[in-house]
């Protein structure tokens, strides 16, 4: 009796009145769940704004500053305390990220790019085992490679130089997968004609296979820059110099050295709190913004990764 | 230069000729498919299985510096893992770390997941600022959270509980908060990459379910169990499998957030500890091993969760 008093269809006004209300808590609950994880940014915000001498050993939570002050900053700009070259620590490592970004976004995207090409298109023998190959590595964790690599690079000479980023960096088995998915849905007329037009390999290459997969490109180009961005595993073992370390690597080290200070966290200059908090605003903002930029095109790369971070 | 581009050998084929072609023949035929993969291949073996052999050999030696030498003990490195008490701890945390992060962040992401799925405008607004904490270094979100639980009375969760009354805790510094708290954390910075792949999830559960539930009277509590929750089971499966090999390689956010608080060994995940035994003590031959038993239990849980994702539960 009462299913039946249930799936009796409610009059409309009173149907559409639910409706409101229920959007209406829908909204409040995402909301709340929403500040909560923007909190600790705005926090990290606040913070790099406070002015110097401001004490962070304090009583109250103090979230709605009264002064503002872009010491933080300038102090990253004009540091008190000069890294190498004069420069500061943090931009010292934005501009070793900015290098290492350059050759592994573009080098990456395109080695990956060939290689994905070859395994949609062509035809080969041994091309089932090349490609088994390449699945191992997915299987196998590269966790078990961090030692060898490492007296590797010792031995080559790379280690502590930009080049141990940047030449595994090139090849990422991730790229390959992504990109050939997309690419084989390419039609192999399109590539035929052009054949028969007399277009040669690299003219297939150039102008026909990367330009139509543009799309998938510019996903894992995306993918490339935030993940060489954020990345700290592999600046700390095999980048660990002051002269080469990366943005990531440059802010654990400060953050690390301020929080040895002592309890108020400052130094005599008054601002080394404010100024690693404005790093990680810095380290943050890129990343955001390229986010919310070209965010349906890496919403779409997590769903057929099934990726997290 | 047609002939050749024009594939006739296909034409040949088709009609049954048996091409006398040697594979030789084939090889230097698709020469230029082999250029195109040379680079990703040579790449692969240099930085991957090459590595991979070396902590094989490695796990086995003994390390003097940076030479190699064996004795007769083989398997000393493997039995002293066996015996090291950092071992269990490394693996008892990844569980601890999991059963926070990945059963409360699951639960969670399904529920935010649930209430964007029932909203009708502003999805997409949402979904951007959950996501936020996923693009953000893991060095931003531990240091801020270092300075949020950090042991000092003045500290953001300290002050928080003056505020309600309570005294102060050591946050980080207690190893047994350091675990849960490090889970907490990477709920909050995870649960917009599992809202995500929640969301997937039910936008591919048919309506017509929904609908023939309705009609049989079933109200949105029964619905939720009935149809949803079984036929996510596959999302369920995938997540919680992803999120134990995340656990098994978790290192950034335990390193950073622990870094200059006294810890001892009761900090440790498996790739922290193969980190501070390789890279901070030099033991490259302990390391190797440990990495290979990390190695084992991991490729375990990849063919699980690869045979999990092929798996499907349809109604049909």
């Amino acid at each position: 009796m009462s299913q039946l008093a249930r799936s009796r269809p409610l009059p409309i006004k009173s149907w559409r009145r639910q409706q409101i209300t229920s959007q209406i808590a829908l909204y409040v609950v995402l909301s709340f769940v929403g500040l909560i994880i923007l909190l600790p940014f705005y926090y990290m915000v606040i913070s790099s704004l406070r002015e110097p001498f401001y004490k962070f050993d304090r009583t109250d939570l103090d979230l709605i500053p009264k002064r503002i002050s872009f010491d933080g900053y300038m102090a990253i700009f004009k540091p008190p305390q000069p890294w190498i070259g004069g420069i500061s620590q943090l931009i010292n490592g934005l501009k070793n990220t900015m290098i290492v970004e350059v050759f592994v976004v573009l080098g990456s995207t395109f080695f990956n790019g060939l290689a994905a090409y070859a395994f949609a298109k062509k035809d080969f023998p041994g091309k089932q085992f090349f490609f088994m190959m390449l699945l191992i590595t997915i299987i196998l964790p590269g966790e078990v490679t961090l030692v060898p690599r490492y007296l590797m690079f010792h031995k080559w000479g790379l280690l502590n130089t930009p080049l141990a980023l940047i030449v595994p960096g090139l090849v990422g088995v991730w790229g390959i997968f992504l990109i050939r998915q997309f690419m084989s849905t390419i039609p192999n007329a399109l590539i035929e004609a052009a054949y028969l037009d007399g277009a040669s390999e690299l003219r297939v290459i150039t102008q026909i296979i990367f330009p139509l997969s543009m799309p998938v490109l510019s996903t894992y180009a995306l993918f490339t820059f935030l993940g060489v961005w954020n990345d700290l595993f592999g600046p700390l073992l095999y980048c660990n110099v002051k002269e080469w370390q990366t943005l990531q690597l440059a802010l654990y080290q400060f953050s690390a050295d301020t929080f040895r200070y002592g309890s108020a966290y400052q130094d005599h200059t008054g601002i080394r709190m404010q100024t690693m908090f404005a790093g990680l605003v810095i380290s943050a903002l890129p990343t955001i913004l390229v986010f919310i930029i070209f965010q349906r095109r890496i919403v779409e790369g997590i769903v057929i990764t099934g990726l997290k971070g | 230069m047609l002939a050749q581009k024009a594939d006739v050998s296909g034409v040949l084929l088709a009609k049954g000729y048996a091409p006398r072609r040697t594979l030789w023949w084939r090889i230097w035929r698709a020469r230029i498919a082999y250029i195109l993969i040379a680079p990703a291949i040579i790449s692969y073996l240099v930085f991957f299985f090459y590595p991979v052999a070396h902590a094989f050999v490695a796990s086995f030696a003994r390390y003097d510096g940076f030479t190699m030498k064996f004795d007769r003990e083989l398997l000393h490195n493997y039995k002293r893992a066996f015996r090291d008490p950092a071992v269990p701890t490394a693996f008892l945390n990844v569980v601890r770390f999991v059963a926070v992060a990945v059963v409360g962040g699951q639960i969670l992401s399904l529920f935010t997941a649930l209430l964007l799925n029932g909203l009708a405008q502003g999805v997409g607004f949402y979904r951007t600022i959950y996501y936020i904490p996923a693009i953000t270094s893991v060095v931003t979100i531990a240091t801020t959270f270092r300075w949020v639980f950090a042991a000092d009375p003045s500290s953001p969760a300290n002050l928080v509980l003056r505020t309600v009354g309570l005294k102060p805790i050591r946050w980080l510094a207690q190893p047994a908060l350091f675990i849960p708290i490090a889970g907490i954390v990477a709920i909050w910075a995870g649960l917009g990459g599992s809202t995500i792949i929640w969301m997937a999830g039910l936008k591919g559960i048919p309506r017509e379910y929904y609908e023939a539930a309705t009609v049989d009277g079933a109200d949105s509590k029964r619905k939720f169990w009935s149809i949803t929750l079984p036929l996510l089971k596959p999302v369920i499966l995938f997540q919680s499998v992803m999120g134990l090999i995340g656990g098994m390689k978790e290192f950034g956010l335990v390193f950073v957030m622990s870094s200059g608080v006294p810890m001892g060994t009761a900090n440790y995940t498996p790739v922290l500890m193969i980190y501070k035994y390789g890279f901070e003590r030099f033991q490259m031959d302990y390391a190797s091993a440990l990495a290979f038993l990390l190695t084992i239990v991991l490729v375990v849980l990849t063919l699980l969760q690869l045979k999990v994702s092929g798996r499907e539960i349809t109604y049909e």
